[in-house]
């Protein structure tokens, strides 16, 4: 069967190629294969697995004809590489679609991603470098009578895994742009909103008041001006047993607030809030880690671009957490006293997690929280500062300094501890033509918990367009005393990239965007291409 | 590797091959898709309503997250008025923040000081449909709108020939 779908793609493929010039329409696409071989490491207590080549790729093709649209996806784990769900495995076309699309309507059938408002309630997505891809297959219709009136409906299957899953979602979502439909002309936009989701999985067990569906509401508002922005969402759900909440019949909700505002005057903030409880929602009960997730929970903290954050990051507590993030930019202008020639850019970011304030219940609800109350245990705490300044057509430089509390017990399970680290980060970029440029990175950890202290240290070197080079190392040095290398080069033609690099990756927690996973060590070379069309 | 293992990779070789075949064949045509993204007003915009009076287009698609991206946008940045000066170019920042960072994307640009006209692709639903797989991406687009021009990743230093791409195309 496999094969002979590859065998109708070819044909299409090469149908297509001899009569590129007669068909009307656009293609478009791009693949993309990661490729890992193993090596054992005695060092780091890595094994190579039996067959000592891992491969994902992924192949997309897209076509569009006037108003039309249909596409492909097909994917192949051969095997998975590690790290990833071991369910992924096998070549198969993971997605098809077709669908009409015009100004006041957009229909899909088949495969489809989509997400209502901030998608604390539903959202389907791709995020390939985590294995996850919990796109819909189904019908999803977006309806916008009038440019202030937006109306999505959807239902169908969601992938689990090279399959589609047993629950099935329905859902809908309604957006009002409240003043422009009013017709009021003002400075500020006002929209509201609001979502429901239904999913439903067959039961079979002994329990006849076990509940086979949940359903999920949710209401939102949004305030939008040049200089501020507010957005509120709130999301309630219905109780959903599973052997990851020890099986409770407890509702659960979100709320989240962001604010923006901005100034004229090269000052900008972010603060954002949230409360989560008991938000752990998907189509599969049975499913764990980030496999048939129905809505979007990333944890709210700052994103790092440095190793040694990224040691301790954080992840959402789905069952129950509380907190914000706030970020502060203030950029000196060029030529100001302060701000130098190319002017000086400044941020500080600061994020504070805790649990939330339970009493256990005897009842099947489990526990009961207080809603505006902080737990007694703190999960994850982070200040950052850091500077952004080019002194000349020469150099450049950030500056970053990050203390950080952080819940390592909670967060990645027992047998780990509170870490307290302080984390000094710079950054240099040497341009020293238009085509040669050399970046080097030097951080360093001060902590007396885990793993005690950590260096690190990253070379950079591009010749533009095409070729960069690098050679970086994490060091614990006053633990285990393991070198965390890592070298490699890539090159870029146009649309295509190819890099190969060697090296070590430790175990932990991978975080992309705020979802994580839990990876294993393992040592070797990997090979990656992407190309686009 | 097993045969089954050869075998597939050899079709997916083959469909590689025959779409890159396609893709040069079709490149005279290619315009962006009719799909919509969000200003930072939160308004949804058509892609196909991009202009710029004749004039070539450079589309980034960055993240607030992505530091190759930042550099990218910051390195023209320095140099934008006199680029719009001479090749009379426009620069459309596309985000591809999602629900988690898009909050952010205002602040950054704003306090960035950019003077790009700046989209979230919240559901990435131009990125996936030009097929992309990473930021930073940029993609050129002629007088017409037609795309001239892909390019992956970033180095220090691309700028240039960025920039010497769209005079070539403004007839310059």
């Amino acid at each position: 069967m496999k094969k002979w779908i590859l065998v109708v793609l070819i044909a299409t493929g090469t149908g297509n190629m001899l009569s590129a010039q007669e068909i009307p329409g656009k293609l478009s696409g791009g693949l993309e294969s990661n490729n890992q071989f193993y090596v054992d490491d005695k060092a780091t207590k890595a094994q190579a697995p039996r067959d000592k080549i891992g491969t994902n790729s992924y192949f997309t093709l897209n076509y569009t004809l006037k108003n039309f649209y249909a596409g492909i996806q097909l994917e192949s784990y051969l095997p998975v590489l590690m790290g990833y769900p071991e369910g992924l495995k096998g070549t198969k076309l993971t997605h098809r679609f077709a669908g009409y699309r015009n100004d006041k309507i957009d229909i899909t059938a088949g495969h489809f991603y989509e997400q209502f408002g901030n998608g604390l309630i539903f959202r389907s997505y791709e995020e390939r470098q985590l294995g996850i891809d919990n796109i819909m297959d189904g019908v999803n219709v977006r309806f916008t009578p009038l440019k202030s009136i937006r109306f999505k409906a959807l239902y169908g299957l969601q992938r689990v895994l090279m399959e589609n899953g047993d629950g099935i979602v329905r859902g809908a979502d309604l957006e009002l742009d409240l003043l422009d439909l009013l017709k009021v002309r003002q400075a500020w936009g006002l929209t509201i909103g609001g979502s429901v989701v239904n999913r439903y999985q067959k039961y079979t067990g002994p329990d006849e008041t076990f509940p086979p569906e949940v359903n999920a509401y949710s209401a939102r508002l949004g305030l939008t001006h040049a200089h501020y922005n507010l957005n509120i969402e709130y999301v309630n759900k219905s109780a959903d047993p599973t052997e990851l909440n020890k099986n409770i019949l407890k509702k659960g909700s979100v709320l989240y607030i962001n604010q923006t505002i901005t100034t004229n005057k090269n000052l900008s903030m972010d603060i954002a809030f949230r409360r989560v409880e008991s938000m752990d929602f998907r189509t599969d009960r049975t499913q764990k880690d980030n496999i048939a997730m129905v809505n979007y929970l990333p944890a709210l903290t700052k994103l790092y671009t440095y190793s040694l954050p990224n040691i301790y990051p954080y992840a959402t507590q789905t069952m129950g957490e509380i907190g914000g993030k706030a970020d502060i930019y203030y950029h000196l202008k060029r030529g100001s006293a302060l701000g130098g020639h190319y002017g000086t850019k400044l941020s500080l970011t600061a994020s504070l997690y805790r649990n939330l304030d339970t009493v256990r219940l005897k009842s099947k609800e489990g526990f009961s929280a207080a809603f505006w109350k902080f737990g007694p245990t703190e999960l994850y705490r982070d200040v950052n500062v850091s500077m952004e300044r080019r002194w000349s057509p020469l150099v450049k430089t950030i500056f970053s300094y990050m203390n950080l509390h952080y819940n390592q017990g909670y967060i990645q399970g027992p047998g780990f501890g509170m870490v307290h680290a302080d984390i000094a980060m710079a950054d240099v970029l040497l341009n020293f033509n238009r085509k040669h440029a050399l970046r080097v990175e030097a951080q360093h950890m001060w902590t007396v918990d885990d793993e005690k202290n950590w260096a690190a240290a990253l070379l950079e070197y591009s010749y533009a367009p095409r070729w960069s080079f690098f050679a970086s190392d994490m060091f614990n040095y006053q633990s285990k005393k393991i070198h965390y290398f890592s070298f490699g080069g890539a090159c870029n033609y146009k649309a295509a990239r190819v890099s190969l690099s060697y090296g070590r990756q430790r175990a932990g927690l991978l975080c992309v965007g705020g979802i994580c996973r839990m990876v294993p060590a393992y040592s070797g070379a990997n090979l990656s291409f992407t190309y686009n069309f | 590797m097993g045969k089954k293992t050869v075998s597939v990779y050899m079709m997916a070789a083959a469909l590689f091959c025959c779409t890159i075949a396609v893709a040069q064949e079709n490149k005279s045509q290619q315009k962006l898709p009719n799909v919509q993204v969000k200003d930072l007003e939160g308004k949804m915009v058509s892609v196909n309503t991009f202009s710029n009076n004749g004039k070539p287009i450079i589309i980034s698609f960055w993240a607030t997250w992505c530091k190759p991206c930042i550099s990218e946008l910051e390195s023209i940045a320095d140099d934008y008025d006199n680029w719009k000066k001479v090749s009379g170019v426009k620069l459309i920042a596309v985000s591809i923040d999602d629900a988690r960072t898009s909050a952010g994307i205002k602040s950054v640009v704003s306090s960035r000081g950019w003077q790009y006209e700046v989209y979230n692709d919240y559901n990435k639903d131009l990125y996936r449909s030009l097929g992309i797989a990473n930021v930073p991406y940029t993609v050129i687009l002629n007088g017409d709108g037609t795309v001239a021009e892909r390019h992956a990743g970033y180095n220090p230093g691309d700028e240039y020939h960025l920039l010497e791409a769209v005079k070539k195309l403004a007839g310059l």
